[in-house]
């Protein structure tokens, strides 16, 4: 019996301790941590919808998983554009897509916020070959494996068409989203 | 007195952890994030250096703390240790090394059961003092570090024509295979091979 109160108190006081540090530490970075989630955003923000000045999050929608992000651009008090955020699966793990459409439904240009492909393969998605060529699609896009893809067409990456296909399909959600709501 | 003798077994203890008894290539130790993080240099590079602080501090802590844990608790005492000094570094990560924390993501949480920390607090740690732990913990985490370097070197080398995201040959052919899983186990038994054969011939 007093072996077990003996190691019963000792447990709790390492596990004590040990949650105290941890609590801590937490403190100490939480305001880092949320610093290099908003820097990280506002970079791709900034990338993805280049003539806006100013980028203000939708007060008046509800996010989801899925749609995870929506803010306005806009130049002094015109809204000039919209970023979406989209979440699709890819082929290890969720892809974070972040999609600028300007106010004719034309895509602006797309950025992976976050992603845990196989480097070399669907992390090649993240690359500007790659996700230059959303710019100017509009409607829906397709996939395909011409090497001379059409204007609402990409390129899949070879070897890796889940990748594809998952950034394909939220950045056509993200269109739909705009055709929906925001047109 | 003893702190002489023991600063007298430090060159032993690095060459132990680096060379003759390598955490990876000779222990066999920590082989899951070794085939599964080592895709470039630079992943394994990353990884190793992560593994080597959360060694190096929890070495530190066990020992400080090991005689007064009675015996049939030990075991999950170390595991919160390691446990909380990993989460700490995950934060820190998250904090100041965004980058690093998204390529090495899932496998920072698994350097807690990674064998070669809780293998060290057993076999090291909890019999000899605070000082020459850390550098026990310091050269296996750098035989460790060592090895997954070379693996992701080897494999980024091979799978992508690049080394540390620095591109070597755009003309020559790159097997893909290299940097899957594949080519993870074909690395790591090619290179134990090479280990083991140097080391046999110097024994």
């Amino acid at each position: 019996m007093k072996e077990i109160i003996k190691s019963g108190t000792v447990l709790l006081t390492v596990t004590v301790i040990a949650g105290l540090c941890l609590g801590f530490v937490h403190e100490l970075t939480l305001e880092p941590i949320e610093h290099q989630l908003q820097i990280a955003l506002y970079e791709s923000m900034g990338a993805v919808l280049p003539q806006a000045e100013t980028y203000i999050e939708a007060e008046d929608f509800i996010l989801t998983d899925t749609f995870f992000n929506l803010t306005r651009g806009k130049v002094n008090d015109d809204v000039v554009g919209y970023v979406v955020g989209v979440s699709s699966s890819g082929y290890s793990g969720i892809i974070d897509v972040l999609v600028g459409i300007d106010t004719d439904g034309v895509i602006q240009g797309i950025s992976l916020l976050r992603h845990t492909e196989t480097p070399g393969l669907g992390a090649k998605a993240a690359l500007p070959e790659f996700t230059g060529q959303f710019a100017g699609g509009y409607g829906a896009l397709r996939t395909t494996r011409s090497a001379s893809p059409s204007q609402n067409e990409i390129m899949v990456i070879t070897a890796s068409t889940i990748t594809t296909d998952a950034i394909v399909l939220a950045v056509n959600d993200a269109l739909s989203f705009f055709e929906a709501y925001l047109r | 007195m003893s702190k002489i003798s023991g600063i007298s077994r430090i060159p032993r203890i690095f060459k132990n952890g680096i060379v003759e008894n390598n955490p990876l290539f000779v222990q066999a130790l920590g082989m899951c994030p070794a085939l599964a993080v080592t895709t470039s240099a630079t992943n394994g590079l990353g990884m190793g250096v992560a593994t080597t602080s959360v060694l190096v501090c929890s070495n530190i802590a066990i020992s400080l703390v090991a005689r007064f844990l009675p015996a049939n608790v030990r075991i999950p005492c170390y595991i919160v240790i390691i446990a909380t000094f990993v989460t700490m570094l995950e934060f820190m990560l998250e904090a100041y090394m965004p980058a690093l924390n998204q390529a090495l993501g899932i496998f920072i949480p698994l350097i807690v059961v990674n064998c070669i920390v809780m293998g060290r607090a057993e076999a090291f740690a909890n019999k000899n003092g605070a000082f020459l732990s850390a550098f026990d913990g310091l050269a296996m985490g750098l035989g460790f570090t060592a090895a997954l370097t070379v693996m992701g070197a080897v494999r980024e080398i091979l799978g992508t024509m690049s080394i540390f995201g620095i591109t070597i040959s755009e003309t020559f052919p790159q097997t893909i295979a290299m940097i899957l899983p594949p080519g993870a186990f074909i690395t790591l038994a090619f290179l134990m091979a090479l280990i083991n054969y140097v080391r046999g011939r110097t024994a």
